[in-house]
C-alpha cells in the first residue's frame, strides 16, 4: 500500500511550521490521532522515564526501599512490575543497582506488549528483533527462567547490547542468534510465544529523538510496512498452534500496524483471529479511504498524551 | 576442575539442574576456557544449523585449572552462593569500584571466607549488591586476618565496565 498522503490545510501547515515536522506527517496525524497539537506539545518535553523490577533478582518492595535510598521516587503504574519515575536527583541508567540488573529502564508500553503475550513457565519463546533486549529479558522474568527463549538479531552491531542485558538481569534460559527474522521459518523450530517487535520509522519515538521529525519520507514508512509484513508472516510460520504472535511497533503510521495486520488476515484469513488487547485506543477501522477487517479494533494504540508512553501500537494474535 | 570451582564459590547445588558449556578461547596469547551457564530446555533447543552469537549466561572462564568468576557470575554467586568471598565497602568506594578503581582498607566495612592472600573476592555495596570483583593485595609481611591490618584490593572486574566502554563494544 502506498503511504496515504492528504491535501495540505491550514491547520497542518500551522502546526508543522510550530513544531517543526515534515507537513505531510502532520496531515496524516490530523485524519486518525485525537487531540493532535496536545500530542505533538508534549513530544516536545523529554517523555515519561519508566522501571521494571526484575524479578529475576528482587522483589519490587526491596527494590523500592533501595531506589527510595538513593532519592529515586516512583510511582505505580498499571503493570505491578513496572514503576514511572516522578523524580530523581541521580542518573537512572547509572546506579549500581541498575548495572546490577535489579532493574530496567524500558517504556510502559513495551512492558504492555510482553504482558500481552501471556507468557509462562517451560514454554518455548522467539523474539524475533531483540535488540537491545528489554522483552526478551521482561520475557525471561515472566518464565522465572525456566523453558527457552530463542532470540533473534539482525543488526550484529547490535548484538552486544543484547548479551550486555542478558547478563545483567541475570538470564539464563536464551539463546541469541543473529540472523535476519525472515529467514527464521529455515531452521525448523516452533514455538509457544512469538514477540515480533517490528523495526519501524520510529514515530512514536519523537520525544526521545527529535530528529524523527524530519529523517524519513512517505517511501520509507512502504518500505518499512514491506518488511514488517514479510517478517509477520514468517512468525506465523514459527508458531504453534493455538499459540499467540504479539506484533508491535512504536510507529503511528497505520501502514506498519493496522495495514500489516489487515494484510495479514487477508493472506490467512480464519487461521489467524485478533485478541483484544487490555490496554490503549482501539485500532483504526479505516484510514486513507481504505477499509480494514472489523476485527483490527481489538488491537491497540497508546498515545503519548493519552497513555503516558511512547506512540505504539500493539497486535495481539491466535494462531489456530 | 570446574566442580571444585563451583564448590568454593558455593553454587554446586545451583547449578547441579543446568547445563555447563565450555567455549575456547585466546585471550592476550594464552588459551581459556569461557563457562556458559543455561537451562536444560534451552540446551535441547538450540538447532544443529543455528550459529548462536551467546547461550545462556558467560559465569566465567578456566584459567590454569581454576575457575575464575565474571562479574555476572560473581552476581550469582552473590545471590545463590554460600561462604563464598567477599568485602563489603562504603559509598565513597562504592562508586570507585564501577569506574573501575582499586579499593583501600579504609573503604572496606566487612569482610569474609577470606582465607588467604591473593583471594578473589566478591565487591558488594553496603545493600549487598554485587559491584565487582578483586583480588585481595596485603601489605608485606602482615596478616589479612588482623583487623587492623590494611587490605588492599585490586578490582579486576566491575558492573559499570560495560556502560564506560560501550561505544567501543557496539561494533
Amino acid at each position: 500500500m502506498r503511504t496515504a498522503i492528504f491535501p495540505q490545510t491550514n491547520a497542518s501547515r500551522d502546526l508543522a511550521d510550530t513544531y517543526g515536522y515534515h507537513e505531510w506527517m502532520i496531515g496524516r496525524f490530523l485524519e486518525y490521532m485525537p487531540d493532535v497539537e496536545k500530542c505533538l506539545a508534549l513530544m516536545e518535553s523529554s517523555s515519561n522515564a519508566y522501571i521494571r523490577t526484575n524479578s529475576l533478582k528482587i522483589d519490587p518492595k526491596s527494590l523500592l526501599s533501595l531506589l527510595e535510598a538513593r532519592n529515586i521516587e516512583v510511582e505505580s503504574t498499571v503493570l505491578p512490575e513496572v514503576y514511572r519515575v516522578v523524580s530523581t536527583s541521580v542518573p537512572i541508567g547509572a546506579t549500581p543497582e541498575y548495572l546490577a540488573g535489579l532493574y530496567y529502564i524500558q517504556d510502559l508500553s513495551s512492558c504492555i506488549a510482553v504482558d500481552e503475550l501471556e507468557v509462562s513457565f517451560n514454554q518455548q519463546n522467539i523474539d524475533m528483533a531483540c535488540a537491545p533486549g528489554g522483552k526478551t529479558t521482561f520475557m525471561a522474568q515472566k518464565m522465572c527462567n525456566s523453558g527457552a527463549i530463542f532470540a533473534i538479531e539482525s543488526n550484529r552491531r547490535r548484538i552486544p547490547s543484547v548479551i550486555f542485558n542478558l547478563s545483567r538481569c541475570g538470564v539464563l534460559n536464551t539463546s541469541l542468534c543473529n540472523i535476519d527474522a525472515r529467514s527464521v521459518g529455515s531452521l525448523n523450530m516452533t514455538f509457544d510465544r512469538v514477540l515480533l517487535d517490528a523495526p519501524c520509522t520510529c514515530e512514536g519515538i519523537i520525544s526521545k529523538d527529535k530528529t524523527r521529525k524530519i529523517s524519513h519520507d512517505p517511501s520509507d514508512i512502504e518500505e518499512s510496512s514491506r518488511r514488517q509484513q514479510e517478517m509477520l508472516l514468517e512468525a506465523t510460520k514459527v508458531v504453534k498452534p493455538g499459540g499467540l504472535i504479539i506484533y508491535s511497533t512504536c510507529s503511528f503510521a497505520p501502514e506498519e500496524n493496522e495495514v500489516v495486520i489487515d494484510e495479514l488476515l487477508e493472506v490467512l484469513g480464519n487461521s489467524i483471529v485478533i485478541e483484544p488487547v487490555r490496554h490503549g485506543l482501539p485500532g483504526l477501522t479505516h484510514f486513507g479511504g481504505r477499509r480494514f477487517h472489523s476485527s483490527l479494533s481489538r488491537t491497540a494504540r497508546l498515545y503519548p498524551h493519552l497513555h503516558n508512553t511512547v506512540g505504539f501500537f500493539i497486535a495481539k494474535l491466535k494462531v489456530n | 576442575m570446574l566442580r571444585r570451582g563451583f564448590d568454593r564459590w558455593g553454587i554446586f547445588d545451583y547449578i547441579v539442574d543446568k547445563e555447563i558449556l565450555l567455549k575456547e578461547k585466546k585471550l592476550n596469547g594464552s588459551k581459556i576456557k569461557e563457562v556458559y551457564l543455561t537451562t536444560r530446555d534451552n540446551f535441547k533447543m538450540i538447532p544443529e544449523n543455528a550459529s548462536l552469537s551467546h547461550i545462556g549466561m558467560l559465569i566465567g572462564h578456566l584459567k590454569r585449572r581454576s575457575f575464575v568468576p565474571s562479574m555476572a557470575g560473581a552476581d550469582l554467586i552473590a545471590r545463590v552462593g554460600v561462604k563464598f568471598p567477599f568485602v563489603t565497602v562504603n559509598q565513597t568506594a562504592e562508586a570507585l569500584v564501577l569506574y573501575g578503581r582499586d579499593i583501600m582498607h579504609g573503604s572496606i566495612v566487612d569482610y569474609g571466607n577470606l582465607s588467604q592472600n591473593n583471594t578473589i573476592v566478591i565487591i558488594l555495596n553496603k545493600n549487598r549488591v554485587p559491584i565487582g570483583l578483586g583480588i585481595t593485595m596485603l601489605a608485606i609481611g602482615k596478616n589479612i586476618h588482623r583487623s587492623n591490618e590494611r587490605i588492599v584490593i585490586k578490582t579486576i572486574a566491575d558492573a559499570g565496565h560495560y556502560l564506560r566502554n560501550e561505544r567501543l563494544i557496539d561494533r
